[in-house]
C-alpha cells in the first residue's frame, strides 16, 4: 500500500514529530508499504491530492497535528488515517474540557481551576488567587490548557511561585490550568485498540522532582517498563487508562498519564490523542514490554486506520 | 575572554559556505584548541584556506567590508530605535559596535524559552539566551538578528516581540502587584557596550 507519513507542522513539537514520523516511515518500508513523507505545510492538500495515499499515518504532536485539524482535513479529501477522529482529538487537545467529561463519567482527576489570560487582565482573577490556593494547596501544577506535552508546564512549591509559572503557562496558550498536585507514582499506560499495554512508571530523581523540564533531559529520569505493580494496582490504572479511552472516544493508540496516588487509587492527568512514537517514547516502550516490536505495532495501528468501521468519533 | 586571547569567523564576510575562523590564544590554551580541532574535524581544508589566501590577497575586500558596515550599522539602528519604541522600561539592550546581533534581557521573572511560544504565534522568533549559556543562565535574555532582514521587518518584528513582552510584564504586575526588579547581567564581551535603561 502507498502509505503518507504525515509529520513535522509548524506546531512546538515539531522535532519530535519528525522523529515519530521517520521511525514510522522506516517500519512501513520494512513491512513492505510504498512511504509518501507528508511536512504538514501550505502543500499538504495538494500533495495528498496528487499522490493519493491509501492510508496517512498521523505522526503530529501538539497543536496543529493532534488537534483535529489535519484530521478534519483527511476526512474531507476521504483518506484513512490513523489515531482518533475529529471529536476526540479536539477534546483531547483541551485538557480542561477533557477533565471535565472524564470527571463527568466518575473518573478520579485532580481538582483544578482554569482560566483565560483575559480573566486576569480584564477581570482581575488575581484577587481570587488566595481562594484558588487555599482550595487546591501546594505543591500546585500550573499548565497551559491546550499544549499536548510537557511544554510550559510547572510546579508552584509556594505562593511566591506561581505568578512566574502562571507566565510560563500563557506563553503556551491563553487558557491555563492550575491543578492539585497529587503525590504518587507517575505512571504512563498506553491503550492499543481498547487493550491496556504494561504501564511504563516515570521516575525522576528527587532534586528533580518538581522540575518537569528535567524529564526531558536524558538521565534526569528513569523509565521502569513495565511498572512493577501488584496485580490490584495494575487492574486499577488498567481499567482507569481504559476507560479514559472510551469516555475521551479516542480510537487507535492512546496513552494516559495518571498519579497511583498512596491510597492505591489511581487519578488521571491528561490523555494523548497521538503520543510520541520516537525511540525512547513511552508508547513504544511499552509494547516493547508487551513483546510487540515496533513494526508489529505499526501494522496494527494502520490496520486499525483501516477497519472499515472507523467514521467520524 | 582575555584580551589575548581572541576568535574570529569569516563567515560573516565570505557567506558562501568557507566555514573558516581563527584563533589568537597563549600557546598551552592554542595546544588544547588544535588537539579538540583535530578530534573535531581532523583538520581545516587546505583548499579552503587557499581560497581565503586569495581573498585577502587583494585589497577589494575592505570596500566589500566598508558596504556591509554601512547596512549593518543601518539595520542595527533600526532595531535599537524599534526597541526603545516598542520595550517595555523593564527591559535593557546592549548597543553593539559591531556583529550581527542586539542582546537583550528582560525581567528576570520571564522565561524567554517559554516566551518564544507565545512569540512564535505572532509569527516572529528570536533565540533565547539559554542557548548561549552552558550553565543555565541567559534565562530571561534573547539574542536579536538584525542581518539578515530589512529595516522593515526589524521595526515590525521588534513590534511584535515588544507586544508580547509588554503582555507578560503587565500580567506579571496584576499578579503580584508590585514594581518588578529588573535583572541586569554583566556584558563581558568587550565589542559591546555595556547594557543600559531605557530611557536614560
Amino acid at each position: 500500500m502507498r502509505i503518507g507519513v504525515l509529520k513535522g507542522g509548524r506546531s512546538l513539537e515539531r522535532q519530535v514529530s519528525l522523529r515519530s514520523g521517520a521511525r514510522v516511515e522506516d517500519a512501513l518500508r520494512t513491512l513492505g508499504h510504498e512511504v509518501v513523507g507528508l511536512d504538514a505545510g501550505p502543500d499538504l492538500v495538494r500533495v495528498l491530492k496528487e499522490t493519493r495515499p491509501d492510508c496517512v499515518f498521523i505522526a503530529l504532536h501538539g497543536p496543529g497535528g493532534e488537534d483535529g485539524t489535519p484530521q478534519e482535513l483527511l476526512e474531507i479529501l476521504d483518506i484513512p488515517y490513523t489515531g482518533p477522529g475529529v471529536a476526540a482529538c479536539v477534546r483531547c487537545m483541551d485538557k480542561v474540557a477533557s477533565k471535565h467529561e472524564l470527571r463527568a463519567a466518575g473518573i478520579a482527576t485532580p481538582d483544578w481551576v482554569a482560566f483565560n489570560a483575559t480573566a486576569f487582565r480584564e477581570l482581575g482573577a488575581a484577587d481570587a488567587l488566595e481562594e484558588i490556593e487555599a482550595r487546591l494547596g501546594f505543591p500546585l501544577v500550573v499548565k497551559p490548557a491546550g499544549q499536548g506535552s510537557a511544554l510550559g508546564v510547572r510546579f508552584a512549591a509556594s505562593r511566591d511561585d506561581v505568578p512566574d509559572a502562571l507566565l510560563a503557562a500563557v506563553s503556551y496558550d491563553d487558557r491555563v490550568l492550575l491543578e492539585r498536585y497529587v503525590e504518587g507514582r507517575e505512571l504512563a499506560v498506553s491503550v492499543l485498540d481498547g487493550d491496556p499495554l504494561p504501564a511504563v512508571e516515570v521516575a525522576p530523581r528527587e532534586e528533580d522532582r518538581f522540575n518537569y523540564e528535567a524529564r526531558y533531559e536524558i538521565g534526569r529520569t528513569d523509565y521502569v517498563s513495565p511498572a512493577p505493580l501488584t496485580p490490584t494496582e495494575s487492574q486499577a490504572v488498567n481499567e482507569a487508562a481504559t476507560k479514559v479511552a472510551e469516555v475521551l472516544g479516542l480510537e487507535g493508540f492512546p496513552r494516559v498519564d495518571l498519579i497511583l496516588g498512596e491510597d492505591g487509587l489511581p487519578q488521571v492527568l491528561e490523555a494523548e490523542a497521538i503520543p510520541g512514537l520516537t525511540d525512547t517514547s513511552l508508547l513504544p516502550m511499552a509494547a516493547e514490554a508487551a513483546g510487540i516490536s515496533f513494526e508489529e505495532l505499526v501494522d496494527r495501528i494502520l490496520t486499525l486506520a483501516l477497519r472499515p468501521q472507523q467514521a467520524l468519533a | 575572554m582575555r584580551p589575548d586571547q581572541r576568535l574570529g569567523t569569516l563567515v560573516g564576510l565570505r557567506r558562501c559556505g568557507d566555514r573558516l575562523g581563527w584563533a589568537v590564544a597563549p600557546p598551552p590554551v592554542m595546544e588544547k584548541i588544535v588537539l579538540g580541532k583535530q578530534a573535531a574535524d581532523l583538520c581545516t581544508s587546505t583548499l579552503t584556506q587557499y581560497f581565503a589566501l586569495e581573498y585577502f590577497g587583494e585589497g577589494r575586500w575592505l570596500d566589500y567590508v566598508a558596504s556591509l558596515r554601512a547596512i549593518y550599522s543601518s539595520r542595527r539602528d533600526a532595531m535599537l530605535d524599534a526597541l526603545e519604541r516598542h520595550f517595555p522600561p523593564q527591559a535593557e539592550w546592549t548597543e553593539p559596535q559591531g556583529g550581527l546581533f542586539v542582546w537583550a534581557t528582560l525581567p528576570d521573572y520571564i522565561n524567554t524559552s517559554d516566551l518564544l511560544a507565545k512569540a512564535l504565534r505572532e509569527n516572529v522568533a528570536f533565540v533565547p539566551g539559554a542557548a548561549a549559556y552552558v550553565d543555565g543562565r541567559g534565562t530571561s535574555s534573547m539574542r536579536l538578528n538584525f542581518s539578515g532582514s530589512t529595516e522593515g521587518e526589524i521595526r515590525e518584528g521588534i513590534r511584535r516581540i515588544g507586544k508580547v513582552v509588554s503582555e507578560q510584564v503587565a500580567l506579571y504586575e496584576t499578579l503580584t502587584a508590585e514594581q518588578p526588579v529588573v535583572a541586569t547581567e554583566p556584558a563581558e564581551n568587550a565589542d559591546v557596550l555595556p547594557l543600559r535603561r531605557r530611557g536614560r
